[in-house]
């Protein structure tokens, strides 16, 4: 009969490290692609023009970033 | 009462506050380096949070950031991506920065790359680099205070005598209470400055238009460029919002006065918190500094005085809209902004000239007390240098303020190699060469005015400085196992 194999934690361990490298990394493109984003509107009607519109982008893409930067910093390395 | 003199009175008060939280600070001084230069590592959370927060945002918060925002427009919510990216960073590289800080006894920067790379050239070269690179920073600061007090006196009080008092000020409490001086007064100026600048924004807005959607709408109608981008004068195309995003991100966090900050905190867990929350506060002090900027844009034409230049804009608006004791509050605001990153400024290259130079070539092997009052005489010498400085504004300094924003930068190869030891497998000549190389690239590109493909010299100097350094590390192999193994056992060690 075979022995039971010892539980292994390195599994979880390296799934929760490529989850954080993945979270960085959207974290990181959400920063450098606001350029972008907000060019994409600037078609003649401009996003930037509407004021509850921009603020409410701009209120959602900080609250997203806090979201996810919370959940990086508050996890265990 | 004159309105100058409630304005002047009300930042005296300001002035006052300052010099006594800088007394009660000296009064708690211990005869111990490590307590006067950094504060006996031990600083808390909403301490250290503040200092860092204050220390980030400077004079070119209050004066500055309205400029770019009344000249170029939107493009300069840049802003809000490039504080973000410091909070990343904190999180990323500053607990690391502790722990090695801590696990080698370091107070310098150039203690951990001295520490790590093992070099009898290392501490000096990165020693110079930051004295040079931050130094130019005091001479603007205090240009700065010196225009407030001038401007809010109405002329009465020289600009020399401005500059003087103030620097002055700064000097007296940053020699009596050392770090934990410049971090107390930095808790008032943090608070103060954020107060002052939403109730600044606020008042101008609503003194003269309904609501928020209302004054979009004029911005809108009276300049639309303002609200697209590149801007009106074509400024912030990606390759400039780039350039800014790197270098007031990375290049601030490398300075050498927000560096030392990492070491003096109590844990290194709080500064993961400390990463994830300061962002909270950079970023939202741009919001009413846009308004401010967008304001002008549609109500410099009302001023009776208008601004003599961009950077007057906040203060002009102030002067015409606002009540006096709000104007007073506002500059005494501005006034903090710009002496929170003098004094940390002052106190950085004092502890790094007393310890990375004269404790090591000039006069090893003394008390603390002697090297304590060495530092204090330093801070001397560098207010007597910042006056002469700020009254006389030499020409070449435009090109130096601006090598000092993007040199920084190029201590980050080598601080990429000793937090993550051996991911570059950099050694010591592969560090400064790449450092040698980035210089003269950033000397070439900012002295000729260059910026290819619409980078900033900045950017050019980083890559040129990774490139030859990861290049001379592949050639010469130098680096690796032999000098990453002690940072690797004292990062898993504090872990």
């Amino acid at each position: 009969m075979k022995e039971p194999q010892p539980h292994t934690p390195a599994e979880p361990v390296r799934r929760d490290k490529s989850v954080r490298r993945s979270l960085w990394l959207l974290l990181l493109l959400l920063v450098l692609t606001q350029y972008p984003l907000l060019t994409l509107f600037n078609d003649g009607t401009p996003f930037l023009f509407g004021f509850p519109r921009l603020f409410c982008y701009l209120g959602g893409v900080f609250l997203l970033f806090f979201v996810l930067f919370i959940l990086l910093a508050s996890s265990k390395e | 009462m004159e309105p100058w003199l409630v304005s002047t009175l009300i930042l005296a008060a300001y002035m006052l506050l300052t010099l006594i939280l800088g007394w009660v600070a000296g009064r708690k001084l211990e005869v111990d380096v490590e307590d006067f230069f950094l504060y006996g590592r031990k600083a808390g959370f909403l301490v250290l949070y503040l200092a860092v927060v204050a220390t980030y945002h400077s004079a070119f918060a209050f004066l500055g950031a309205p400029a770019y925002f009344y000249r170029h427009g939107l493009g300069f919510l840049d802003a809000g991506c490039w504080t973000l990216l410091v909070g990343i960073l904190t999180v990323i590289y500053a607990p690391r920065i502790h722990k090695l800080g801590k696990a080698f006894r370091c107070l310098t920067p150039a203690d951990l790359f001295a520490a790590y790379f093992r070099h009898p050239a290392v501490r000096p070269v990165i020693a110079l680099l930051c004295m040079v690179f931050s130094v130019f920073y005091i001479q603007v600061q205090s240009m700065g205070l010196g225009y407030i007090l001038h401007s809010i006196s109405g002329a009465r009080i020289s600009y020399p005598l401005a500059v003087g008092l103030l620097l002055g000020v700064a000097a007296v409490y940053v020699m009596t209470g050392g770090l934990r001086a410049v971090y107390w007064t930095d808790v008032l100026q943090g608070v103060w400055m954020y107060v002052a600048v939403w109730l600044g924004a606020a008042y101008i807005l609503f003194a003269r238009f309904d609501s928020l959607g209302e004054f979009w709408r004029t911005v809108a109608a009276k300049s639309p460029a303002h609200l697209t981008l590149p801007g009106p004068e074509n400024f912030f195309s990606y390759p400039m919002w780039f350039s800014f995003l790197i270098i007031f991100s990375m290049g601030v966090f490398l300075q050498p006065h927000i560096f030392i900050r990492f070491y003096t905190a109590r844990s290194s867990g709080m500064l993961k918190r400390l990463g994830a929350t300061t962002p909270l506060y950079l970023t939202s002090l741009y919001i009413p500094i846009c308004f401010v900027g967008l304001a002008g844009v549609v109500l410099v034409d009302q001023l009776s005085v208008p601004p003599a230049s961009a950077d007057q804009i906040f203060p002009a608006l102030l002067t015409e809209l606002a009540p006096v004791w709000l104007t007073g509050l506002v500059l005494a605001g501005a006034a903090a902004a710009s002496m929170s990153t003098m004094d940390a400024i002052l106190h950085v290259n004092s502890l790094v000239f007393t310890q990375d130079i004269y404790q090591h070539y000039i006069a090893p092997g003394r008390t603390g007390a002697h090297y304590i009052a060495v530092g204090r005489a330093v801070i001397f010498v560098l207010l007597v240098i910042s006056f002469f400085l700020s009254v006389f504004e030499p020409k070449f300094l435009v090109h130096l303020v601006a090598l000092s924003s993007s040199g920084a930068l190029l201590l980050w190869p080598g601080l990429q190699e000793i937090l993550f030891p051996g991911s570059l497998r950099l050694g010591p000549r592969a560090l400064l060469a790449g450092i040698v190389a980035g210089l003269l690239a950033l000397l070439v590109a900012l002295f000729w005015g260059l910026t290819p493909l619409g980078f900033h010299a900045g950017i050019w100097a980083t890559i040129i400085n990774f490139s030859v350094a990861v290049g001379a590390a592949r050639l010469w192999h130098e680096g690796g196992a032999e000098l990453a193994r002690p940072f690797r056992d004292a990062l898993r060690e504090e872990a």
